[in-house]
């Protein structure tokens, strides 16, 4: 395994007068230093308890015959909806290990939500339309976030102290894949983390031609 | 350097015929080279064109192939249940699974299934335990590398190539493959030649560039050979070239099937050119009947214009041979109005012309000497002459006034004729000419107009024979009581003018000069002396092999220079005992006669006096009882003069 990770810790004390707080900020970029979109981070520890509150419920929509929201992030016990806004039907299904289930031809929104209470990573198929793909990451922590179009993943409002949380990126390689990366949450302020990911290629397949639909390239 | 083809013939009947032939020979051997290089290029070029159509074809066959396997395993590659099946990662269901489908799959020989790690999760030919590793990793590298995860190729399966593609399973990510391979074996390959009209051979090349042939429709002995020839071959994509096999040539078409490390495959599209040239060699057969047809027909022609030529020419050579011969006879007129016809009249008028020719010869013969009719006859007749030197030889026949009076013009005509056939024949036989009848004389002339070494010797001998003709016709004139003829002959040898002499009208070959009048009075004076030949002295110094007597020393009228005589006695090779004593006696009292030693020449005449000689010896008695009575002058030289001609 060839890869460089580098890790550039910058403490950037802010002091603030009445809370205590730190951010995390992870910048993901390939190897040509272009920044990685739908990459996952997760604190994995310390374990935090998540929040009563929290919202367990997830969507990945489809519309165009393409996964909308390809890559979600929900946490172990929540419900992910997969309404069908095409005029046509889908067969959504997944045989990865975390779920493994199907929702035969259906249109619009009638579907049950599908329960994902296995961490790990779903991967989510259309029976019917191969090159549709979308990903369900399901974390042990709420505390996650997935890059932007900057490739930059934020978890903020952390409270002080060493930190260890995991990555994921669909096209991250297997040695990547998972691994895991300490840092330093000041007090104030983020700990920023820059992420060089080796990417392999796109798994998905090439979409059929239509008369109106795109293809991926 | 060769010698040039010098043929020769007997006939030119024969050239004809070898010439036409020749050129037939060749003329047919050009066309039937250039059909047969022609056919033979035009199948080959048939033959390349047809391998082309033929691996174009086979190409074409495997990429549909190729194309359907790849449609209809992505179908079955989506089947929901199939991937099911897939995700339970039950060996035994997907080994049931791929029964299933590889026996629902037209064409397809073999199914295998290989997860994402390359780990055999089926093998319908069940070579295969389940999680070990696929064999071919590498085909499977080539899919993760292709748009979708696809790949086709040729693998060989022990001894035996299949033609595999291999398609994707997705769950929905390539989690997987689906292999799916044909049998490429005899079979196959005998499938294809109807369809490509060709044959075909598929070769596994080892690392050496040995090749194996592992399917191929030719004979198994063939095949072996092609395996013998194959490294000979090149492997270059879509090569062309010519094996021997078994004694066939075949014309092979490259194609190469898979190139890489692990295994390198080609196909050879085939084709037998004995087969492809059978249609000409049936063509072949007509031309050679044909030809052999014509050279018959131009050997009849050769024959037949051979012939026309040849007759006529040959009767023209028999004719020429005639006329050579003497006979000018006018030929029947072949009435032909071609070269041949033309030749023949001309040979006509050639024969017309030299019979007329010599009919004038003939005559001329008869007027002149047959030597000097020739040379007019040559045409180089002119005025004029020249010196040399030649013998003339004077005859007479004494008395023959006495001998003509009283009898027959006629019979005295027929005598002098046969008396002069006799002479002019002896002077003939000895190569002289006769100059010129002079009444009963005879002039001719040894030397002129052609010259030898042995004029003199041979005017000597027409002396002699004349001599003997004369005896001879001397006894048929007796019998016939017919006068007999006594003749005297005189030679002389010196120089003269020799040619035409006359106008341009009328010419007369003659010799003019001294020597002409002292052969004249020489054979005056065989009368006076006795003899029958008398020869100067020039003659008798010229002519060897004769005995002579020494007769006197004389000058005769009108000549200043004496001149000695000889008598011409005969042949040395006859000469007697008694010849030769006479003739010493003779010069014996010749000698005495010039020391005028009167008494003792009159002794030796005396008892010498006999014969033939009588008169001699007479003439002598009698001039030396004239000196003794009158002696000569004291400084006599023994010369006696002449005081008429």
């Amino acid at each position: 395994m060839n890869h460089k990770v580098i890790i550039l810790v910058i403490l950037l004390i802010q002091l603030s007068s009445s809370l205590l707080a730190g951010d995390l900020d992870v910048s993901f970029r390939n190897a040509d230093g272009e920044p990685v979109i739908d990459a996952i981070i997760e604190i994995v520890s310390p374990v935090i308890p998540v929040p009563d509150n929290w919202d367990y419920r997830g969507l990945m929509d489809q519309v165009d015959k393409e996964f909308i929201g390809n890559v979600v992030t929900i946490v172990r016990g929540s419900y992910v909806l997969f309404p069908n806004n095409d005029d046509i039907q889908h067969h959504v299904y997944s045989f990865s290990d975390n779920k493994s289930f199907d929702l035969p031809l259906y249109s619009g929104t009638d579907t049950e939500p599908v329960l994902f209470d296995v961490a790990g990573v779903t991967v989510v198929g259309c029976n019917i339309h191969d090159w549709m793909l979308g990903y369900i990451y399901v974390g042990d922590s709420h505390l996650m976030a997935k890059s932007n179009a900057s490739g930059l993943a934020k978890i903020n409002n952390l409270s002080p102290g060493e930190y260890t949380f995991k990555i994921w990126h669909e096209r991250a390689r297997r040695n990547e894949q998972f691994s895991t990366y300490q840092v330093s949450i000041p007090k104030s302020g983020a700990a920023s983390v820059e992420i060089e990911l080796n990417l392999g290629r796109d798994r998905r397949i090439r979409r059929a031609p239509s008369g109106s639909g795109s293809s991926y390239h | 350097m060769p010698a040039p083809l010098n043929l020769q013939f007997k006939s030119y009947r024969s050239r004809i015929i070898t010439y036409l032939v020749i050129l037939f020979l060749l003329i047919l051997g050009t066309v039937f080279f250039s059909v047969n290089r022609s056919t033979y290029n035009n199948t080959r070029d048939v033959i390349d064109d047809s391998l082309d159509v033929g691996r174009e074809v086979f190409i074409r066959l495997i990429n549909e192939r190729e194309a359907n396997f790849k449609v209809t395993f992505r179908a079955l590659a989506l089947d929901f249940a199939f991937r099911t099946a897939y995700n339970t990662g039950d060996f035994d269901t997907m080994l049931s699974v791929s029964e299933n489908l590889l026996a629902r799959t037209q064409n397809a020989d073999m199914l295998m299934v290989v997860d994402y790690d390359y780990l055999m999760v089926a093998d319908t030919l069940q070579l295969h335990a389940p999680e070990t590793e696929f064999p071919w990793t590498y085909l499977l590298e080539d899919a993760e590398d292709d748009d979708n995860y696809e790949t086709s190729s040729f693998i060989l399966i022990g001894d035996i190539v299949y033609h595999i593609v291999a398609v994707p399973i997705l769950t929905p990510l390539t989690d997987g493959w689906i292999i799916v391979g044909q049998r490429i074996d005899t079979d196959y390959v005998t499938s294809l030649v109807e369809i490509i009209s060709s044959d075909v051979s598929i070769i596994e090349l080892n690392e050496r560039g040995n090749g194996r042939p592992v399917a191929t429709t030719l004979s198994s002995i063939q095949a072996d050979e092609l395996a013998i020839e194959f490294n000979l071959f090149s492997t270059n994509t879509q090569a062309t070239g010519m094996l021997d096999l078994a004694d066939e040539e075949f014309v092979f078409l490259n194609t190469v099937l898979v190139e890489r490390p692990e295994l390198n495959l080609i196909a050879l599209i085939q084709q037998s050119l004995p087969d492809a040239l059978a249609p000409y060699r049936e063509l072949e057969q007509r031309l050679i009947l044909l030809f052999a047809l014509g050279l018959c027909l131009s050997f009849g022609m050769a024959m037949f214009l051979g012939r026309s030529i040849s007759r006529p020419v040959l009767s023209l050579v028999k004719r020429v041979n005639k006329i050579e011969q003497g006979d000018y006879s006018v030929s029947q007129s072949s009435k032909r109005n071609d070269e041949i016809g033309k030749l023949e009249n001309s040979v006509d008028t050639m024969a017309t012309g030299l019979a007329e020719k010599e009919k004038v010869r003939d005559l001329l013969g008869k007027v002149v000497s047959k030597d000097i009719a020739d040379e007019l006859m040559s045409g180089q007749v002119k005025l004029g002459g020249e010196t040399r030197i030649v013998t003339i030889l004077f005859s007479d026949i004494r008395d023959f006034t006495t001998l003509c009076e009283g009898r027959a013009p006629e019979k005295i005509l027929s005598l002098l004729n046969n008396y002069l056939t006799e002479v002019s024949a002896a002077i003939d036989q000895h190569h002289g000419v006769v100059d010129k009848y002079i009444g009963d004389a005879v002039m001719a002339l040894f030397g002129a107009p052609i010259k030898s070494d042995s004029d003199t010797y041979n005017a000597l001998c027409a002396a002699l024979q004349i001599n003997e003709k004369v005896v001879s016709l001397n006894k048929i004139n007796a019998e016939q009581n017919l006068p007999l003829l006594n003749t005297g002959i005189g030679l002389h040898t010196g120089q003269v003018v020799a040619g035409n002499l006359g106008s341009a009208n009328r010419l007369n070959y003659t010799v003019i000069g001294d020597p002409v009048n002292l052969a004249s009075r020489l054979e005056s004076l065989t009368k006076t002396y006795g003899v029958n030949i008398i020869v100067s002295e020039e003659t008798k110094n010229q002519g060897a092999g004769f005995i002579y007597r020494e007769l006197d020393l004389v000058r005769v009228k009108g000549k200043a220079q004496p001149v000695r005589l000889y008598e011409l006695i005969g042949f040395k090779e006859n000469a007697t005992a008694e010849i030769m004593d006479d003739v010493g006696r003779f010069e014996e009292m010749l000698s005495c006669y010039r020391k005028q030693e009167w008494h003792s020449a009159l002794d030796i005449i005396e008892t010498i006096q006999k014969g033939s000689a009588k008169v001699l010896y007479e003439l002598f008695r009698e001039r030396i009882k004239i000196y003794q009575k009158t002696p000569p002058e004291p400084d006599w030289d023994g010369v006696f003069t002449f005081q008429s001609k």
